[in-house]
């Protein structure tokens, strides 16, 4: 019996392969579990990539482990079984947005696309403030790219970043990694492109219908960038970024409560389902 | 006498007379007045060069010193690391 367990994905536009490894029926509970959370980012054929980052992950045996971790480790290892999935989640989103730093435009937001046109509308919005629950209520009726980083190509298309939904559960620290089938979500039919962006700000007393601003380029330009990724290191990325909103119709900021009411947003951006 | 000189930066954005310039990771916006003084500066300038042709380019300014309206420009452009100055 072999002593690893490779997983290939890829996200982002980037190869990574996750080398499960340790005792065999921990190593067969973890790849049952991995393959289930990230069918969408599988890569076809699992040919090997010579140049796929390369992430080790072990579940143990024992009980859960104390004490902090790197989130850009290459090598992932807990007892707790969420926990683990939930640092690989970390690991493998450090490690593709390290690997296209000056190549893509990445934006941390949850994108979605008409799952026949390939339209695509990016929700911009910091850690913690409804990308994936943006994702699990509108996302069944388009396709799904990402609830963490959309990533632009120079061409304006979309490298997906199709990873586990992340659920937080009221009581617990740890975030529930999602398979995306399980909230009813699929990959677009055909390539994505940018057809709109929009700056999420969730308002819990906000009364009535979203409100819905277009942002002149410099403002909007100049709220996006605290939310990228690796924008020093791309070229001319205020450039790049202009270029992207004003293609598409300019950047609009939505002040609303509930992300159901996001519905004729989206529509207006990716069209109707 | 001052000069004023403007310093490489990562990327320039101008939209109707205002700039965002992203320079050691950091974007800053520039308004009207700066935008200009920066244009302006792409080798050593004089300050009453700046001053100069911020009168011509935007009118006297309604109170104060037109140099010294330039130098605070030029002082701020310089503190956000845009500009370096030089006195000789």
């Amino acid at each position: 019996m072999p002593s690893e367990t490779r997983v290939p994905l890829r996200v982002l536009d980037t190869p990574v392969d996750l080398v499960l490894v340790g005792s065999p029926g921990l190593r067969d509970t973890l790849q049952a579990r991995v393959h289930s959370a990230w069918h969408l980012a599988l890569r076809a054929g699992e040919v090997p990539e010579p140049e796929a980052v390369v992430i080790e992950v072990e579940l143990r045996a024992g009980p859960p482990e104390q004490g902090g971790y790197q989130r850009a480790s290459l090598e992932v290892r807990d007892s707790d079984l969420d926990r683990l999935m939930m640092r690989l989640t970390h690991a493998v989103t450090a490690a593709a947005i390290s690997a296209q730093s000056g190549t893509l435009l990445m934006l941390h937001a949850a994108g979605l696309a008409h799952a026949r046109s390939g339209a695509a509308s990016v929700w911009v919005a910091p850690g913690n403030t409804g990308k994936s629950t943006l994702c699990r209520t509108l996302g069944p009726r388009y396709a799904y790219l990402s609830d963490e980083t959309v990533g632009i190509r120079r061409d304006g298309t979309v490298a997906a970043y199709a990873k586990p939904v992340s659920v937080r559960v009221p009581g617990r620290a740890v975030k529930d990694e999602r398979a995306p089938r399980a909230c009813g979500l699929r990959l677009p039919a055909v390539p994505a492109r940018v057809a709109g962006l929009v700056l999420l700000a969730r308002v819990a007393g906000h009364e009535g219908p979203p409100v819905v601003t277009l942002l002149p380029t410099l403002d909007a330009v100049q709220a996006v960038t605290p939310e990228s990724s690796g924008f020093m290191s791309t070229d001319r990325p205020l450039t790049w970024l202009a270029d992207v909103l004003e293609s598409t119709g300019g950047a609009r900021q939505v002040t609303y409560a509930e992300v159901r009411d996001l519905a004729p947003l989206a529509a207006d951006i990716m069209g109707d389902p | 006498m001052t000069s004023v000189r403007a310093l490489p930066v990562h990327d320039v954005l101008e939209r109707d007379g205002e700039s965002l310039v992203l320079v050691a990771g950091t974007v800053s916006r520039l308004s009207v007045p700066a935008t200009l003084v920066r244009s302006w500066c792409t080798a050593w300038t004089s300050l009453e060069e700046v001053t100069a042709a911020l009168v011509a380019e935007l009118g006297p300014p309604p109170d104060g010193d037109p140099r010294e309206v330039a130098r605070t420009w030029v002082s701020e452009l310089e503190n956000a690391g845009i500009v370096e100055t030089r006195d000789v």
